[in-house]
């Protein structure tokens, strides 16, 4: 087993694909446990109570009441794409993200692109959701103390502030939970499922009280466009779908489970977003919606003329938030650590503390980094950001699978998209469908970034790689 | 010097002698066996105050008569019922007195078979002993011939636990035992909802148990600097989806103690029962040794002088 030539060609070296291990070598065999309602239960938790609490207010000026067809719209372009995914996570007999199945099955420099995106689906959401978080906190203590974070330190520059307080401070809050060490259990994601659900039928159904059909008689102001590009920002609500995917290894029967807890999931939480639209858009002009913050707590002051529907919703909506915030900064440190082991990332990502087991130093460096995001940067780009990175990611994995269909046609997969190659080509067409609709900035930002991070892997990661260096004979230092 | 062994009056004194008899052999050490009646506050009037006293003492005479018949005869064994305003302090008298290199002290009463609870007695010994206090699980057994086999050391990462872990070394290289340095860790399950699969917290546990190693290489550098080292030194490192998992998963021999040093056992751990050191006690099988504060720095110094 030794090469001739010292150096191995580029194309060899973009496309190598990690070993799968043999699945049950080390023991580590899988126990497929989770049942249909728990699978349901993940993908409706993980997804929910992201975006509604504060997307409302991004959308409808830009979508107006037809925003309810912007949800059905990212709902579904969201549910084509997990069910693509859902196929490549059976395919790969590995526990993993979407980074993981693609450096498994397309390679090295497609594993990078879709970690560019896997970062700002993670790092930006969690931005994101922690600047919806300030609005609600200050909501809070406005209703229950009369007091409130001054303007400057509750909104970022372009809003007219200095710094996103609140935002910083929960990250941070976050970030020590995790160094700690957590142990987010099943119970604990299912009482905040049942808080987030509660919370938004509150909404609903004090919201109905306050209908007017008159409300809707400007349907869709910007017509088709308006429609998508609000279903663009609303894509970002729907994040966390993938959960269900990658919870699919662990799922008992997934040919079954899997696409029902998936399309279960899905139903429920877009039945739930159109409802809190229709309530929301039946309870308040289109035009208040813009520049509202704490939409839904304060839609319902607005109807009821009390503070104590708004409160309630706050409430609520702080602490799922929270748990939100939580979990996706964790996924992000532990992206970031699967990356660092592989060589993609420096390897001040994987170290360990020997007393914690926990990755400090990995935790403290994405806190600070997405604290100065949340912290200077408008909810809407986050959002946007959010969006187009996942979105892109969901494109991959759409292209991969029929990649691998056509390159692996007897790989054993445990679950195979119905009516191929229809489902991913339609998915693939609403990912492009909805990016393009996107503000262009957003795309340009996107753009430079995954060049960043495809430059950074071309001039280290490429080097560093974990398979440039598995020792399968003693080759010299690679002179490109 | 010796091994001071107490038993309380009106419980079984197996356990505690048993692994007392272990130890006294194998650090070649006198026997003392102490059965300490606690007096009572406010002190009875006249006799109704001495017949109390006169059960307890009974009590104490009687559980050292079966202490008596379990101590082998080549052992040097002395027994003696004390007076004490608690059972705490008249053990710790008696171990100033009789220059006790241990005590050891049963599980307490409410444990279950094999399993070591610490209770008010051994909390209490803990915060004022200088010197490490050994708990017998319930139900402990050892042959009357026995030596320790073994002496594993729990480390956790810190600097005062890699300074107990030299101490415990030198400890075992007296007693001729070998010697092991053992972490432990539990798998914690990855949050689902991340969607980042479900075992990148192996990862991060493989990437601990690696950090850990090359820590305790570092140690174990150090015991090969000893002027009398343990019979054999090794590491290991234990991990599971439960407490109990990772801490069998070591292996363990009939004759063995576990060393856990007491820096987070301090005046919090009744309240803080999230701490490992006492996750690690209450799931040992083995007897565990834990070294108080107070005692670590002389157990370090022993090291050092090696």
């Amino acid at each position: 087993m030794s090469t001739s030539s010292p150096s191995v060609p580029l194309r060899q070296q973009l496309f190598r694909v990690k070993p799968v291990p043999k699945a049950g070598a080390d023991g580590s065999e899988l126990k497929r446990t989770i049942g249909l309602f728990q699978l349901t239960m993940i993908g409706v938790g993980g997804t929910i109570g992201t975006g509604i609490f504060f997307i409302l207010s991004e959308a409808v000026p830009i979508a107006g009441p037809a925003v309810i067809w912007s949800f059905v719209i990212a709902g579904v372009v969201a549910g084509l794409s997990v069910l693509c995914y859902a196929e490549l996570a059976g395919a790969v007999p590995v526990s993993g993200s979407s980074y993981s199945y693609a450096y498994t099955t397309l390679g090295e420099l497609p594993a990078m692109g879709v970690a560019a995106c896997l970062l700002l689906e993670y790092g930006v959401s969690t931005a994101a959701v922690a600047v919806g978080w300030s609005q609600y906190v200050n909501q809070l203590l406005n209703n229950l103390f009369g007091v409130q974070l001054p303007h400057a330190l509750s909104y970022a520059p372009e809003e007219g502030g200095i710094v996103n307080l609140p935002a910083i401070l929960l990250i941070a809050m976050c970030a020590f939970i995790l160094i700690r060490g957590t142990s987010h259990s099943a119970i604990t994601n299912t009482i905040m499922v049942v808080i987030k659900i509660a919370v938004l039928i509150f909404f609903i159904a004090v919201g109905m009280t306050g209908w007017n059909t008159d409300h809707f008689a400007d349907f869709a102001p910007f017509g088709f466009a308006g429609v998508m590009t609000g279903a663009g920002l609303i894509f970002f609500s729907f994040v966390g779908l993938d959960a269900v995917a990658t919870a699919g290894d662990e799922a008992k029967n997934p040919r079954r489970n899997l696409p029902i807890a998936l399309i279960s999931a899905l139903v429920i939480v877009t039945t739930v977003y159109v409802l809190v639209a229709l309530a929301g858009l039946g309870a308040q002009e289109t035009e208040k919606f813009d520049g509202q913050s704490a939409g839904l707590s304060a839609i319902l002051e607005n109807i009821v003329g009390a503070s104590w529907p708004g409160t309630v919703v706050a409430a609520g909506a702080v602490i799922s938030i929270f748990s939100v915030t939580l979990v996706v900064l964790y996924g992000q440190t532990r992206i970031l650590f699967a990356m660092s082991r592989d060589g993609m990332m420096p390897k001040i990502f994987q170290r360990v503390n020997p007393r914690t087991k926990t990755p400090i130093a990995n935790t403290i460096i994405v806190a600070a980094v997405v604290s100065v995001l949340a912290g200077v940067l408008p909810i809407n780009f986050l959002a946007e950001m959010t969006s187009i990175g996942t979105l892109a990611a969901f494109l991959v994995v759409s292209i991969a699978v029929i990649v691998l269909r056509r390159r692996e046609p007897n790989l054993e997969r445990s679950f195979r998209v119905p009516l191929y190659p229809v489902i991913p080509i339609l998915s693939i067409i609403g990912c492009l469908w909805i990016i393009k609709d996107l503000r262009p900035i957003t795309i340009v930002v996107f753009v430079l970034w995954t060049a960043v991070v495809l430059v950074w892997y071309f001039f280290t990661g490429r080097k560093n790689s974990a398979l440039a260096h598995r020792p399968v004979d003693a080759r010299t230092e690679d002179t490109l | 010097m010796s091994i001071v062994v107490g038993v309380a009056p009106g419980h079984s004194a197996s356990a505690p002698v048993q692994l007392g008899i272990l130890l006294a052999r194998s650090y070649r050490q006198d026997l003392v066996v102490v059965s300490v009646c606690a007096s009572t506050w406010p002190p009875r009037i006249g006799r109704r105050e001495a017949a109390y006293q006169e059960a307890l003492v009974a009590g104490a005479e009687s559980v050292l008569a079966e202490a008596r018949a379990l101590v082998p005869g080549d052992l040097t064994a002395a027994f003696e019922v004390r007076t004490a305003s608690s059972a705490r302090r008249g053990l710790l008298e008696a171990a100033g007195e009789h220059g006790a290199v241990r005590l050891v002290v049963g599980a307490a009463g409410d444990a279950a078979e094999g399993v070591i609870a610490v209770g008010s007695v051994s909390t209490g010994l803990l915060q004022s002993a200088d010197v490490p206090v050994a708990i017998a699980p319930h139900g402990f057994t050892a042959g009357a011939e026995d030596r320790l086999e073994r002496v594993t050391a729990a480390y956790s990462g810190s600097e005062t636990s890699a300074e107990l872990v030299l101490g415990a070394a030198a400890v075992a290289a007296d007693a001729g035992a070998d010697f092991r340095v053992a972490s432990f860790a539990t798998r914690p399950q990855a949050v689902t909802e991340a969607a980042i699969g479900f075992t990148v917290e192996d990862d991060v546990i493989d990437e601990w148990a690696e950090v850990i190693r090359a820590h305790t290489e570092e140690i174990l550098a150090d015991i090969a600097e000893f002027s009398e080292r343990p019979r054999s030194v090794d590491i290991v490192v234990g991990a599971g989806d439960t407490w109990a998992d990772a801490i069998s998963a070591i292996g363990w021999r009939s004759a063995e103690v576990l060393l856990v040093g007491s820096s987070s056992l301090g005046p919090l751990a009744r309240i803080s029962l999230g701490s490992h050191a006492m996750k690690i006690v209450r799931h040992s099988p083995v007897p565990v040794v834990l070294v108080p504060r107070r005692a670590a720095e002389a157990y370090a110094a022993r090291a050092g002088a090696q």
